[in-house]
């Protein structure tokens, strides 16, 4: 049994091609709780990677994929499309992540006793040199128009432009338009990468 | 961009992310080299490997499976959650869901309890006389807003800073506002809108900080900041002027120091024939 395994003994990150094995793994997890366990292996790095670039920390992107993968679990059988796991499991990331989102907004008002304002985003360069990819990728992405973020964390979440459409319930036309302006976008904010980072060395 | 060049740029996405060849003679070469550094920075962010095998014990051992026809097992719909929990909270305490028939039977006992003790409570209280006689009422009530706290705002609505005043001309000619939320509005010519609150720290007196965006450029590029205004001033006892201290501090612009400066301020209460009869000042 699947189940009786070590967790983690060789985690691997999934591929498009691997929606055929994916697609066994859910019929048989409907079936045998412990079979879910090969699914969460395959992806809770993109999911929490997902989940860090929208969020910006580490607690919070813990917080989102606790839940996104106890909802998965628990609903496992409502997944129709068996083939379709992983824009299933992201369409769920995608809500969690916008409720926490919002949540944590609205905990954010301004408040006199709290010495620690929220500080204006750091120059998208300054971030991008920092050796820290959680930060600089967030923050590359804050500059982005929202529906251009989206698109981009869930490509680098490792979906496809088919699947990002489906996650975020627009066209495939929307999604190219979409990435090619955000990454345009991208390169126009950080320049030269390797000249940033010399930059950066010579502070 | 020409559409073939858009189509060109997914398919080269798509084999990035399955780690294809991704490669492509008809993508700028710059555009691809940052795609590239993008995504690898982007895959730096692992999860903490301790944090992946708990989720992993967790999910393994306390989560049930939902049947297919339960409505409340839609994992996408958020208010239809099966488990919810707060920041911190185990999933070892996630109560486990109850069968449909169950929760309906409960629902109605519960239903039933809750209006009999509603029924009660109404009855008891216009016996006494409880409830407030609303066409009596003179004065309108302030909501308290959320961004401020309900008992401060109770005290706010009546607290003498409360209104619009026109600060001393020893700064930049504008207008004050503090309401009676906790919200402060102070606009000058030089600075634009600043937006802040403040609160009673007695029955004449109060604390603010009020706060605007700014941007200067440094070495040739825009950089964003923000100015911070704090201050602590008291209302005359008539309640026509105030007096009090403030500090301002610009920070965060990245790039120049942060600058700051402290002093004393006044103002007198904007009043309908104060600004009747002003005239401009040269």
């Amino acid at each position: 049994m699947i189940g009786k395994r070590e967790p983690h003994l060789q985690p691997s990150e999934p591929s498009p091609s691997g929606s055929a094995v994916d697609a066994a793994l859910v019929a048989q997890a409907r079936e045998d709780p412990q079979a879910f366990a090969m699914l969460y292996q395959h992806y809770v790095n993109p999911v929490y990677r997902y989940c860090v670039h929208r969020l910006g920390n580490h607690h919070a992107a813990e917080d989102a994929t606790s839940e996104i993968f106890i909802r998965a679990m628990s609903g496992i059988r409502t997944c129709r499309d068996v083939s379709a796991f992983r824009s299933w499991l992201f369409a769920i990331a995608h809500d969690v992540v916008t409720d926490l989102y919002r949540a944590h907004r609205l905990d954010t008002s301004m408040d006199i006793d709290d010495g620690q304002y929220p500080d204006s985003s750091p120059s998208p360069e300054d971030l991008v040199l920092a050796a820290d990819g959680e930060r600089a990728v967030h923050a590359l992405l804050a500059h982005l128009v929202p529906r251009q973020a989206r698109i981009l964390e869930l490509r680098l979440a490792g979906l496809t432009g088919p699947e990002i459409a489906e996650v975020l319930g627009c066209s495939l036309a929307s999604v190219k338009i979409g990435q090619v302006r955000g990454y345009a976008r991208l390169r126009d904010i950080v320049g030269d990468p390797a000249h940033e980072r010399d930059r950066y060395a010579s502070r | 961009m020409h559409r073939d060049d858009v189509d060109a740029l997914n398919r080269v996405l798509d084999e990035l992310v399955s780690e294809g060849p991704a490669t492509a003679s008809d993508i700028d070469p710059d555009l691809l080299a940052r795609i590239r550094w993008f995504h690898d920075i982007g895959q730096q962010v692992v999860p903490d490997p301790t944090f992946t095998v708990r989720l992993e014990h967790e999910l393994m051992n306390t989560i049930p499976l939902e049947s297919p026809a339960s409505a409340s097992a839609d994992p996408l719909s958020s208010a239809s959650s099966p488990v919810t929990r707060r920041s911190g909270e185990s999933p070892h305490f996630v109560p486990r869901p109850l069968p449909p028939w169950r929760r309906a039977t409960g629902a109605l006992v519960w239903g039933s309890w809750l209006l009999l003790i509603g029924i009660i409570v109404v009855a008891i209280a216009g016996r006494m006389e409880l409830w407030p006689d609303r066409s009596s009422s003179d004065s309108p009530v302030l909501a308290p807003s959320v961004t401020t706290q309900p008992e401060d705002a109770v005290d706010m609505a009546t607290h003498p800073l409360v209104g619009s005043w026109i600060p001393s001309p020893m700064g930049p000619r504008g207008f004050e506002m503090f309401h009676a939320d906790g919200t402060v509005t102070i606009a000058n010519v030089l600075d634009g809108a600043g937006i802040g609150v403040w609160r009673p720290t007695d029955e004449r007196s109060g604390e603010f900080i009020v706060m605007w965006p700014s941007r200067n450029v440094f070495e040739g590029e825009y950089r964003e900041g923000r100015t911070v205004l704090r201050g602590m001033v008291t209302a005359s006892d008539d309640g026509a002027s105030y007096t009090g201290t403030y500090h301002v501090e610009t920070s965060t612009m990245i790039g120049t120091e942060p600058m700051t400066y402290e002093g004393e301020t006044s103002g007198t209460r904007m009043s309908i024939d104060q600004v009747a009869t002003a005239t401009p000042e040269g």
